[in-house]
């Protein structure tokens, strides 16, 4: 029987090695770090079914589901953002870039370089910012949770904040290259 | 300069940037920096507030509803359960005037209690309901444009995703959203039904391509028949979901997180049970999942910087002021949001409307004495419109896409997708006029 609907994932296709030795090192991290964050979903769905079978039948609440829920929303998006830039799949308004293109393919391509470098300048915001707040966490054992009843360690939650920011800081200034040189072989 | 006017000239700079194409979290982010830094004139708070956003701007438990109703939507999607649901509708309204296009309404109806993904509905129907339209007379055009209008009900009929956003941004409660957006959602199916019929007998050229065959299915009492037992085997599945889902949250058993977790969890089993997730299957919709989400929730965190931006310019409060001073009525109010969501609709996705707009316009309906709730309900309504208006209708191009028949073109469904429209509008326009659609069961 045919399916309802056809599930295409973008497989994020890596250039090979011998052609892109940047992209395929990058696209292949932050397929890695996709893939974590995609494990983690399903992980986050069982637990809180755990949690609500536990509570209403055996009396037995898994202590802290909604506080790790929380922060496990906040590393899948930030374990998934570079693979999300790789492939351009950020939310935007393409109506306008689309008339440039047809207008002036070389006029598209400039803006599509500055705006992949306004993403790299964004990242790297965030990351200037987070990084200060990893160390202190690290150093001292920072955690959520409520103490004597459970206690997390906040460090690994920074540091994939952090992680996420330089992959995808890294990713940005990869489609900032590629989309600039795309233009250049084209004008020449 | 105030910081007002620094605040109107961000606003417009943002607008700016994301018209020309700019990925709009990076507008948001950006716009959001420039703004904190310029106005309090501290660029360590800027830095402060961003390290905060990003690392618990979404932290909540909360926003893990957003991936757990898509995951269940698409597990659904997987399992056939849209075209069972078809199936039922089609044998149970196949007598009915335009019957499978009621068929396609009440179907994406049940469908859409199930999946917060007007995207998702479209894909659906368009295998499952075009073929079966056209192959008994309907015009593929009418057909198409009927899965596409239908399919904005997924927005509506809880759990929706774009109620989820709302809930968030307005800071309403998420159940209170979904038990408001029943009775609109609806009027909106009611709407639907009444006009195929109308549209069916006053131009029926707009309807079939052969209005014999249509009839003739129609009077056909010798057709095969399902038998009942048939029918609840293919309905159990999504009345049980739905069953789970909705009676759980509006029983208060089931805070949203948790309807979302036991809603992907039961969609699995279903999927399971009809061994749809082989060869691969469970970990593209897991893919997908994040695909889907992640986007959503970069947007929520960055829209969630540039809404303390805009709180430290003090923007919502002066707006709202200007509204009042302005004499706006709240309907003048309601009226005039409307119009500017419909335009932002055509060149805008729906949830990046709603991140540049419920943000600056909440605090004013609440100025003006509006309802969060139904304010919220107005607002996804004139959103959805946007799915279905050129030229960034999306439900449409899905549609289109889905379909990839080189004799239906875009333009054609949009027509088709006309009448729809209109009925949105109806009760879009009713919806304002009546704000106890909106709260009733609240």
């Amino acid at each position: 029987m045919a399916d309802d609907i056809e599930i295409t994932a973008d497989t994020g296709a890596v250039p090979p090695f011998a052609t892109a030795p940047v992209g395929a090192v990058l696209g292949s991290v932050a397929n890695l770090l996709s893939a974590i964050g995609t494990v983690w979903i399903g992980v986050m769905m069982g637990m809180i079914v755990l949690d609500v079978i536990g509570r209403n039948f055996f009396n037995a609440p898994i202590t802290g589901v909604a506080e790790i829920a929380g922060r496990s929303v906040v590393a899948v998006v930030f374990l998934q953002i570079a693979a999300a830039v790789m492939q351009g799949r950020l939310t935007r308004a393409d109506f306008l870039i689309r008339r440039i293109q047809r207008a002036s393919p070389a006029g598209a391509r400039l803006l599509d370089t500055l705006f992949a470098l306004m993403g790299a300048l964004v990242f790297a915001l965030i990351l200037w910012a987070s990084w200060p707040n990893m160390m202190n966490a690290w150093t001292t054992a920072e955690f959520f949770g409520v103490q004597g009843v459970f206690t997390i360690p906040t460090f690994p939650f920074r540091a994939i904040t952090v992680i996420g920011c330089v992959a995808a800081l890294l990713a940005c200034l990869y489609r900032a290259s590629m989309t600039w040189r795309t233009r250049t072989e084209a004008a020449s | 300069m105030t910081t007002l006017i620094i605040g109107f000239l961000l606003i417009a700079l943002l607008v700016g940037l994301v018209l020309l194409g700019l990925q709009i979290a990076y507008a948001l982010f950006a716009v959001g920096f420039l703004g904190i830094w310029i106005i309090r004139g501290n660029i360590d708070l800027a830095f402060r507030m961003m390290e905060l956003t990003a690392y618990s701007g979404i932290a909540d438990y909360l926003f893990a509803t957003i991936p757990l109703f898509v995951l269940m939507g698409l597990l659904v999607s997987v399992s056939n359960v849209g075209r069972d649901t078809f199936e039922v509708a089609e044998e149970l309204l196949r007598r009915v005037l335009c019957g499978l296009g009621v068929a396609t309404v009440a179907a994406n109806t049940i469908f859409a209690a199930v999946t917060g993904v007007s995207i998702a509905s479209a894909a659906v129907f368009t295998r499952v309901a075009v073929p079966e339209m056209t192959r008994h007379g309907y015009r593929p055009a009418f057909a198409a444009g009927t899965v596409a209008g239908s399919s904005v009900l997924g927005m509506l009929i809880p759990p929706s995703l774009l109620l989820i956003i709302y809930g968030v941004l307005a800071e309403v409660s998420i159940g209170g959203m979904f038990i408001a957006g029943l009775i609109p959602g609806m009027l909106l199916a009611i709407g639907f039904v009444a006009m195929l019929m109308g549209v069916s007998v006053l131009f029926p050229s707009f309807v079939y391509v052969d209005p014999k065959a249509a009839r003739a299915k129609r009077l056909d009492r010798n057709g095969p028949k399902m038998s009942a037992a048939t029918m609840l085997g293919k309905l159990i599945p999504i009345i049980l979901l739905v069953f789970l889902v909705l009676g759980g949250l509006y029983s208060g058993f089931f805070t949203p997180t948790e309807a979302g977790g036991i809603g992907a969890f039961g969609a699995l089993i279903i999927a399971l049970w009809r061994r749809s997730l082989g060869s691969g299957k469970m970990w593209q919709v897991m893919k997908q999942t994040g695909a889907i989400s992640v986007p959503i929730l970069v947007l929520l965190i960055a829209a969630s910087y540039y809404s303390r931006m805009l709180s430290i310019a003090g923007l919502p409060n002066a707006i709202a002021d200007l509204v009042r001073a302005s004499g706006f009525s709240p309907l003048g109010f309601l009226c005039f949001y409307s119009v500017i969501i419909l335009l932002m609709g055509m060149i805008l996705d729906s949830t990046s409307i709603l991140l540049i707009m419920v943000p600056i316009a909440a605090p004013i309906a609440q100025g003006l004495g509006i309802d969060l709730s139904h304010f919220g309900i107005i607002t996804v309504l004139a959103v959805e419109i946007g799915l279905l208006t050129p030229p960034f209708g999306i439900s449409v191009f899905t549609v289109h896409n889905t379909l990839n028949d080189p004799n239906v073109t875009v333009e054609q469904i949009f027509a088709a997708t006309l009448p729809f429209i209109g009925v949105m509008l109806a009760v879009l326009v009713i919806v304002a006029l009546l704000p106890v659609t909106a709260t009733a069961l609240l």
